[in-house]
Protein backbone atom coordinates (compact mmCIF):
# COMPACT_ATOMS: atom_id res chain seq x y z
CA UNK A 1 0.00 0.00 0.00
CA UNK A 2 1.45 3.72 -0.47
CA UNK A 3 2.03 5.16 2.29
CA UNK A 4 1.66 8.35 1.15
CA UNK A 5 -1.43 10.73 -0.03
CA UNK A 6 -0.53 13.35 -2.26
CA UNK A 7 -2.03 16.84 -2.96
CA UNK A 8 -1.38 17.60 -6.67
CA UNK A 9 -1.17 20.47 -8.23
CA UNK A 10 -2.72 20.09 -11.31
CA UNK A 11 -6.37 21.02 -10.66
CA UNK A 12 -4.84 24.52 -9.95
CA UNK A 13 -2.92 24.45 -13.31
CA UNK A 14 -5.88 23.22 -15.23
CA UNK A 15 -8.31 26.09 -13.91
CA UNK A 16 -5.03 28.63 -15.00
CA UNK A 17 -5.54 27.16 -18.50
CA UNK A 18 -9.44 27.90 -18.67
CA UNK A 19 -9.07 31.60 -17.02
CA UNK A 20 -10.68 33.83 -19.46
CA UNK A 21 -11.77 37.32 -19.76
CA UNK A 22 -15.30 35.69 -18.83
CA UNK A 23 -14.63 36.11 -15.66
CA UNK A 24 -14.45 39.81 -15.42
CA UNK A 25 -16.55 40.91 -18.51
CA UNK A 26 -19.95 40.04 -18.56
CA UNK A 27 -22.28 39.28 -21.46
CA UNK A 28 -23.02 42.08 -24.15
CA UNK A 29 -26.77 43.45 -22.44
CA UNK A 30 -29.27 45.35 -24.86
CA UNK A 31 -30.64 48.60 -22.92
CA UNK A 32 -32.66 50.76 -25.63
CA UNK A 33 -30.22 51.84 -28.52
CA UNK A 34 -27.23 50.97 -26.11
CA UNK A 35 -24.87 48.14 -25.75
CA UNK A 36 -24.28 47.08 -21.95
CA UNK A 37 -21.00 45.21 -21.36
CA UNK A 38 -20.91 44.82 -17.62
CA UNK A 39 -17.48 44.48 -15.95
CA UNK A 40 -16.12 43.41 -12.63
CA UNK A 41 -12.90 42.71 -10.72
CA UNK A 42 -13.33 38.73 -9.17
CA UNK A 43 -10.90 37.60 -6.73
CA UNK A 44 -10.43 34.39 -4.89
CA UNK A 45 -8.14 32.04 -2.94
CA UNK A 46 -8.21 28.18 -2.33
CA UNK A 47 -5.93 25.64 -0.43
CA UNK A 48 -6.40 22.05 -0.03
CA UNK A 49 -4.35 19.21 1.17
CA UNK A 50 -3.90 15.96 2.48
CA UNK A 51 -2.10 13.88 4.94
CA UNK A 52 -1.67 9.87 6.30
CA UNK A 53 0.13 8.73 9.61
CA UNK A 54 1.00 5.67 11.68
CA UNK A 55 1.63 5.55 14.86
CA UNK A 56 4.46 3.56 16.69
CA UNK A 57 5.79 0.25 15.26
CA UNK A 58 5.12 -2.61 16.64
CA UNK A 59 6.89 -3.43 20.19
CA UNK A 60 9.44 -5.88 20.36
CA UNK A 61 9.65 -8.67 22.78
CA UNK A 62 11.99 -7.09 24.85
CA UNK A 63 9.88 -4.32 25.81
CA UNK A 64 6.43 -5.30 27.34
CA UNK A 65 4.74 -2.20 28.48
CA UNK A 66 4.98 -1.01 24.45
CA UNK A 67 2.32 -1.02 22.32
CA UNK A 68 1.31 -4.16 20.11
CA UNK A 69 -0.48 -2.72 17.44
CA UNK A 70 0.24 0.49 15.46
CA UNK A 71 -2.23 3.06 14.81
CA UNK A 72 -2.75 4.79 11.24
CA UNK A 73 -5.18 7.68 10.20
CA UNK A 74 -5.84 9.90 7.27
CA UNK A 75 -7.25 13.17 6.51
CA UNK A 76 -7.87 16.08 4.09
CA UNK A 77 -9.60 18.75 3.57
CA UNK A 78 -9.81 21.99 1.78
CA UNK A 79 -10.77 25.31 1.92
CA UNK A 80 -11.27 28.57 -0.03
CA UNK A 81 -13.39 32.24 -0.49
CA UNK A 82 -13.83 34.41 -3.40
CA UNK A 83 -15.09 37.83 -3.66
CA UNK A 84 -16.32 39.71 -7.20
CA UNK A 85 -16.70 43.60 -6.95
CA UNK A 86 -18.22 45.45 -10.09
CA UNK A 87 -16.12 47.87 -11.37
CA UNK A 88 -18.58 49.41 -14.02
CA UNK A 89 -19.96 49.36 -17.46
CA UNK A 90 -18.98 49.53 -20.56
CA UNK A 91 -21.62 51.83 -23.06
CA UNK A 92 -21.54 50.87 -26.76
CA UNK A 93 -23.56 53.75 -28.44
CA UNK A 94 -23.72 54.70 -32.04
CA UNK A 95 -21.69 58.46 -30.54
CA UNK A 96 -18.47 55.74 -29.39
CA UNK A 97 -17.90 53.33 -26.75
CA UNK A 98 -17.08 54.77 -23.46
CA UNK A 99 -16.34 52.85 -19.86
CA UNK A 100 -18.89 54.44 -17.06
CA UNK A 101 -17.08 53.81 -13.88
CA UNK A 102 -19.17 52.45 -10.65
CA UNK A 103 -17.98 54.17 -7.18
CA UNK A 104 -17.98 52.21 -3.98
CA UNK A 105 -19.46 55.36 -1.80
CA UNK A 106 -19.18 53.27 1.56
CA UNK A 107 -15.32 52.69 0.62
CA UNK A 108 -14.75 56.35 -0.19
CA UNK A 109 -17.11 57.74 2.69
CA UNK A 110 -15.40 56.11 5.35
CA UNK A 111 -11.81 56.47 3.34
CA UNK A 112 -13.34 60.02 3.73
CA UNK A 113 -14.39 60.06 7.63
CA UNK A 114 -10.62 58.29 8.28
CA UNK A 115 -8.75 61.31 6.38
CA UNK A 116 -10.43 63.82 8.15
CA UNK A 117 -9.78 62.33 11.73
CA UNK A 118 -6.22 61.92 10.55
CA UNK A 119 -6.27 65.98 8.96
CA UNK A 120 -7.91 67.08 12.84
CA UNK A 121 -4.79 65.14 14.57
CA UNK A 122 -1.81 66.16 12.69
CA UNK A 123 -3.35 69.96 12.49
CA UNK A 124 -3.86 70.06 16.01
CA UNK A 125 -0.77 68.76 17.00
CA UNK A 126 0.80 71.38 14.55
CA UNK A 127 -0.72 73.97 16.27
CA UNK A 128 -0.29 73.05 19.75
CA UNK A 129 3.70 72.89 18.80
CA UNK A 130 3.12 75.97 17.02
CA UNK A 131 1.40 77.67 20.17
CA UNK A 132 3.73 75.90 22.63
CA UNK A 133 0.92 74.18 24.49
CA UNK A 134 0.30 70.72 24.87
CA UNK A 135 -2.29 68.80 27.16
CA UNK A 136 -0.49 65.58 26.35
CA UNK A 137 0.99 65.20 30.49
CA UNK A 138 4.20 62.93 29.51
CA UNK A 139 5.10 66.01 26.75
CA UNK A 140 5.02 68.81 29.88
CA UNK B 1 8.33 8.71 -1.48
CA UNK B 2 10.92 11.13 -1.98
CA UNK B 3 10.13 14.73 -0.62
CA UNK B 4 9.47 17.36 -3.14
CA UNK B 5 10.46 20.24 -2.85
CA UNK B 6 7.47 23.24 -2.95
CA UNK B 7 6.65 24.74 -6.36
CA UNK B 8 5.69 28.43 -5.74
CA UNK B 9 4.51 29.93 -8.90
CA UNK B 10 3.38 33.90 -9.56
CA UNK B 11 0.58 34.22 -12.01
CA UNK B 12 0.79 37.00 -14.55
CA UNK B 13 -1.67 36.83 -17.56
CA UNK B 14 -2.78 39.15 -20.45
CA UNK B 15 -5.92 37.55 -21.04
CA UNK B 16 -7.66 38.60 -24.31
CA UNK B 17 -11.31 37.76 -24.90
CA UNK B 18 -13.24 37.36 -28.10
CA UNK B 19 -14.43 39.93 -30.24
CA UNK B 20 -17.55 41.57 -30.17
CA UNK B 21 -19.46 43.39 -33.25
CA UNK B 22 -21.85 45.73 -32.63
CA UNK B 23 -23.32 48.06 -35.33
CA UNK B 24 -20.11 47.52 -37.42
CA UNK B 25 -17.34 48.28 -34.62
CA UNK B 26 -15.46 45.48 -33.10
CA UNK B 27 -14.94 45.16 -29.23
CA UNK B 28 -12.39 43.33 -27.74
CA UNK B 29 -12.04 43.00 -24.09
CA UNK B 30 -8.39 42.51 -22.26
CA UNK B 31 -7.92 41.32 -18.64
CA UNK B 32 -5.04 40.42 -16.36
CA UNK B 33 -5.09 37.49 -14.58
CA UNK B 34 -2.30 38.03 -11.25
CA UNK B 35 -1.82 35.92 -8.07
CA UNK B 36 0.58 32.87 -7.24
CA UNK B 37 -0.02 29.19 -6.51
CA UNK B 38 1.75 26.46 -4.83
CA UNK B 39 1.87 22.78 -3.54
CA UNK B 40 4.12 21.16 -0.90
CA UNK B 41 4.74 17.35 -1.05
CA UNK B 42 6.24 15.82 2.15
CA UNK B 43 6.42 12.50 3.64
CA UNK B 44 2.86 11.58 4.39
CA UNK B 45 1.08 14.26 2.84
CA UNK B 46 0.74 17.38 1.24
CA UNK B 47 -1.08 20.03 0.14
CA UNK B 48 -1.72 22.68 -2.46
CA UNK B 49 -3.01 26.25 -2.63
CA UNK B 50 -3.53 29.61 -5.05
CA UNK B 51 -4.92 32.61 -4.91
CA UNK B 52 -5.97 34.43 -8.33
CA UNK B 53 -6.78 37.91 -8.73
CA UNK B 54 -8.76 38.86 -12.20
CA UNK B 55 -8.74 42.81 -13.33
CA UNK B 56 -10.11 43.82 -16.25
CA UNK B 57 -7.70 46.32 -18.36
CA UNK B 58 -9.10 47.43 -21.25
CA UNK B 59 -10.98 47.17 -24.05
CA UNK B 60 -9.65 47.23 -27.89
CA UNK B 61 -12.36 49.02 -30.33
CA UNK B 62 -11.76 49.28 -33.84
CA UNK B 63 -14.12 51.38 -35.59
CA UNK B 64 -15.60 50.62 -39.21
CA UNK B 65 -12.80 52.56 -40.67
CA UNK B 66 -10.09 50.71 -39.18
CA UNK B 67 -9.15 53.54 -36.61
CA UNK B 68 -8.46 51.41 -33.24
CA UNK B 69 -8.60 53.03 -29.62
CA UNK B 70 -8.34 51.69 -26.02
CA UNK B 71 -11.03 52.37 -23.73
CA UNK B 72 -9.87 52.27 -20.24
CA UNK B 73 -11.42 50.46 -17.81
CA UNK B 74 -10.22 52.50 -14.52
CA UNK B 75 -10.72 51.21 -10.69
CA UNK B 76 -12.70 54.81 -10.17
CA UNK B 77 -12.90 53.96 -6.11
CA UNK B 78 -9.27 52.20 -5.94
CA UNK B 79 -8.57 56.16 -7.60
CA UNK B 80 -10.49 57.85 -5.10
CA UNK B 81 -8.86 56.14 -1.99
CA UNK B 82 -5.40 56.62 -3.27
CA UNK B 83 -6.26 60.43 -3.81
CA UNK B 84 -7.68 60.66 -0.38
CA UNK B 85 -4.82 58.91 1.32
CA UNK B 86 -2.22 60.87 -0.91
CA UNK B 87 -4.23 64.25 0.75
CA UNK B 88 -3.76 62.44 4.21
CA UNK B 89 0.09 62.24 3.67
CA UNK B 90 0.51 65.77 2.55
CA UNK B 91 -1.31 66.84 5.18
CA UNK B 92 0.98 64.87 7.54
CA UNK B 93 4.01 65.61 5.84
CA UNK B 94 3.38 69.47 5.69
CA UNK B 95 2.38 69.10 9.65
CA UNK B 96 5.87 67.96 10.34
CA UNK B 97 7.71 69.90 8.39
CA UNK B 98 5.88 72.98 10.04
CA UNK B 99 6.61 71.23 13.72
CA UNK B 100 10.15 70.68 12.31
CA UNK B 101 10.47 74.54 11.70
CA UNK B 102 9.11 75.74 14.77
CA UNK B 103 11.40 73.32 17.24
CA UNK B 104 14.43 74.62 15.02
CA UNK B 105 13.42 78.33 15.48
CA UNK B 106 12.96 77.74 19.00
CA UNK B 107 16.21 75.97 19.33
CA UNK B 108 17.87 79.23 17.91
CA UNK B 109 16.30 82.19 19.98
CA UNK B 110 17.22 79.60 23.34
CA UNK B 111 19.49 82.02 25.32
CA UNK B 112 23.20 80.35 25.73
Amino acid sequence: MDDTMTATIEPIENMLKRLNVGAVFGEPIREGDAMILPVASVGYAFGYGSGRGRGPAAASGDEPEAPVSAGEGEGSGGGGGGKAQPKGVIRITADGVKFEPVMDLTRISLAGIAMVAWSVFWITKTVRAFTGTSSCKCCG
Amino acid sequence: MTERPDRPGRIDRLLTGQQITVGGRTIQPVARAGGWYGESQAEGGGGAAAWVRVTPVEVVVREADGAERHVITFDATRQAVRGIVAAGLTIAGVCLAIMLVVSLARLGRRPQ
